[in-house]
């Protein structure tokens, strides 16, 4: 995986999770979120991008 | 709405002034048919009547109140409007009065995460935004308008009623000294969001309408922050909602809070004064501050299916609401009145095809939907409608400082002049891809410095214009030619010549570039040719000059040939 996402699409990618957050509820949002996140790591196949990945999402936690 | 004790024309820093009904000629008798009236004399309805009134074609302008529209409202002037101010005769006082803005900052809970820079460059005369509040914008326009000879604005008449028929338009007035009723060849309806024209023709605007509401203040305050737009989402101190300040002429500022539950609790004054000293205190802001003027907004997208109504024409909010985040509303409005009102007096003035006015539509209900496209993606970004959009927002905020391709989900999103690309008068010339970069056929042409104190816009007449670039040391003579053939009617058109090195050639306005940034700025080489409408938007461009092309999208920006 080399290319960036683009913009638009990630938009897209913006309104779809909002959405499936509302359709699973409250609480089921952490394992919906952790299930996708997952699926995505298998799917890159590329341990250090997931690494990184997870680093970047723990940064600026309050 | 204002503070307690004070009536709503009581103002900090303005002061409003009474308009004296005047007894109409119709009320005296008289009986004839104006070619262009315009209800509302808002910001909208008069920039319309002063368009009109260059182009030489008597107005009439009735408005319902004695005085300026009450309290600050829209304060975001966009540099494209600035340009037509310019045209309109009226920009040294915008010049004067409004705060020139390039910068914003984004905060999220206690920090600030991003720095935003609008495009701008030295070689631009205007700032990309301009901070005034409403009143100065109406009476700048307003006092023009009252000193132009062609215009009559008639204070204190309320329109009741119309009938509209394929050869005229009658309006029903009221006025303190009783009814009349006045006949127009074509009425511009500029009567705002509640529009009595659009109820009375049994028109309404469609679209959707959004949860989110915000409170939007204004107060007084010494501060040295600079002018910039502040946005401040998950704001602790207002239970984690989002707020936007914006600094206006005479220490005013504009703080804007979304409002959660009861919008009734929310708007009154004592709600509103706490609200505001929490933000101030958690800006650091200590100086004290007096409270000038507030109200409460919902963001929806609403517009009419049709802008054209037979003789009836919708200019401004009467035709379309958009939410305030792009500050599009007014900045729209205004490009809505020039683009009506040059097409109605080339008509009036039997120098274009009344095929001119079906362009309206789709340029200016184009200019809606384009707003529209953007305006539901900021809309649920600054007040997220679901749990869903909240948790994905606050995602997108903390990614921010750390991720760059995360920050144009907190850009503003704000106005941009729409391409008329898809209109019957835009001309796609054979050789128009040859071009790179540059102005595309339909979109305004850019401001450019000439020399030390002038711009290209200082040089446009009142017309059409051509802008022709030249790497030799004379012009075609194919050119000159032509242009002595696209006058219209009493308006000259306006030839200018772009040169590497500067010539002499008879009466023609050569413009030395000798850095060659305006020919980069239109993609242009030697031989390049732009036509321009009088609203400033390309009619064509040819990376070559092309003398039949140029004829044929002359006459088709004229909506055809007038038989
Ligand atoms: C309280 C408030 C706050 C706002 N805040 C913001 C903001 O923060 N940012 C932003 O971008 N926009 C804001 N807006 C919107 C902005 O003010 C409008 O987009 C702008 O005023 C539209 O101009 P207009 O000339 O089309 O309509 P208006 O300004 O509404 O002018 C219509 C004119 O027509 C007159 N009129 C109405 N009916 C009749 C009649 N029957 N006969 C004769 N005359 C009539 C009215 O008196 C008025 O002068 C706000 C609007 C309001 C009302």
């Amino acid at each position: 995986m080399n290319v960036a996402m683009k913009f638009e699409d990630l938009e897209k990618v913006y309104d779809l999770l909002a959405e499936a957050i509302d359709r699973v509820g409250p609480d089921n949002e952490a394992i919906f979120l952790s299930k996708v996140c997952l699926v995505l790591s298998h799917k890159i196949g590329d341990l250090d991008l997931v690494e990184e990945s997870i680093k970047a999402g723990e940064q600026n936690i309050v | 709405m204002k503070p307690s004790g004070k009536s709503e024309l009581d103002s900090l820093y303005f002061e409003y002034p009474n308009y004296p009904f005047q007894t109409p000629p119709e009320m005296r008798g008289e009986k004839r048919a104006h070619p262009v009236v315009i209800v509302g004399a808002g910001p909208v309805g008069l920039v319309a009547a002063l368009e009109l009134a260059r182009h030489d074609v008597p107005v009439v302008l009735l408005d319902d109140k004695a005085s300026l529209n009450e309290g600050s409202r829209a304060i975001c002037v966009s540099r494209y409007n600035y340009e037509t101010f310019q045209q309109l005769g009226v920009v040294s006082a915008f010049e004067e009065k409004g705060l020139g803005w390039t910068h914003g900052r984004c905060y999220y809970k206690e920090e600030q995460i991003y720095r935003l820079k609008m495009p701008h460059s030295n070689e631009e005369r205007f700032y990309p935004m301009y901070n005034i509040q409403q009143q100065y914008i109406e009476k700048y326009l307003a006092d023009a308008a009252l000193s132009s000879p062609n215009i009559s604005i008639r204070w204190q008449s309320k329109v009741s009623g119309i009938k509209a028929q394929s050869d005229g338009v009658m309006l029903d007035i009221e006025t303190p000294e009783g009814p009349y009723q006045i006949i127009a060849d074509h009425v511009l309806a500029a009567d705002g969001a509640r529009s009595v024209v659009r109820k009375e023709l049994g028109l309404r605007l469609k679209g959707d309408s959004y949860e989110g509401r915000y409170l939007i203040a204004d107060i007084q305050m010494q501060s040295d922050f600079p002018t910039e737009r502040r946005a401040f989402f998950s704001c602790p101190v207002l239970g984690d909602s989002t707020v936007l300040i914006h600094k206006q002429p005479d220490n005013i500022w504009r703080i804007d809070y979304q409002v959660e539950g009861n919008t009734e609790d929310a708007i009154k004054e004592g709600n509103v004064r706490s609200s505001i000293a929490a933000v101030l205190n958690f800006i650091g802001e200590s100086a004290p501050w007096e409270l000038e003027w507030w109200s409460i907004y919902n963001a929806s997208t609403l517009c009419l299916d049709d802008y054209r109504h037979g003789r009836v024409t919708f200019i401004g909010d009467s035709a379309h609401l958009v939410p305030i985040f792009g500050v599009r509303g007014l900045n729209n409005g205004i490009a809505d009145a020039v683009n009506a009102a040059w097409k109605l007096a080339y008509v009036i003035k039997g120098w274009a095809h009344e095929r001119i006015l079906e362009s309206y539509t789709p340029e200016r209900r184009g200019a809606t939907l384009d707003v529209f496209k953007s305006a539901g993606k900021s809309t649920r970004f600054m007040t997220p409608p679901t749990r869903g959009y909240r948790l994905l927002r606050d995602a997108i905020l903390s990614l921010t400082p750390n991720n760059s391709f995360a920050q144009p989900f907190a850009d503003p999103r704000q106005v941009s002049p729409y391409t008329y690309s898809a209109s019957p008068l835009t001309y796609e010339s054979v050789d128009s891809t040859e071009f790179s970069g540059g102005i595309v056929a339909g979109a305004p042409i850019v401001n450019m410095k000439v020399d030390k104190e002038n711009y290209l816009l200082d040089y446009l007449g009142l017309g059409f214009s051509g802008i022709y670039f030249c790497d030799q040391d004379s012009a075609p003579d194919a050119l000159t030619k032509l242009s002595s053939k696209l006058a219209v009617g009493s308006e000259p058109f306006k030839l200018l010549v772009i040169a590497k090195n500067e010539f002499y050639q008879g009466s023609l306005t050569v413009i030395e570039d000798a850095t060659g940034s305006i020919f980069d700025a239109y993609g242009a080489e030697d031989g390049s040719f732009y036509l321009v409408r009088p609203d400033r938007h390309v009619c064509g461009r040819w990376q070559n000059f092309n003398q039949n092309e140029v004829s044929q999208s002359f006459q088709m920006a004229l909506g055809g040939i007038v038989e």
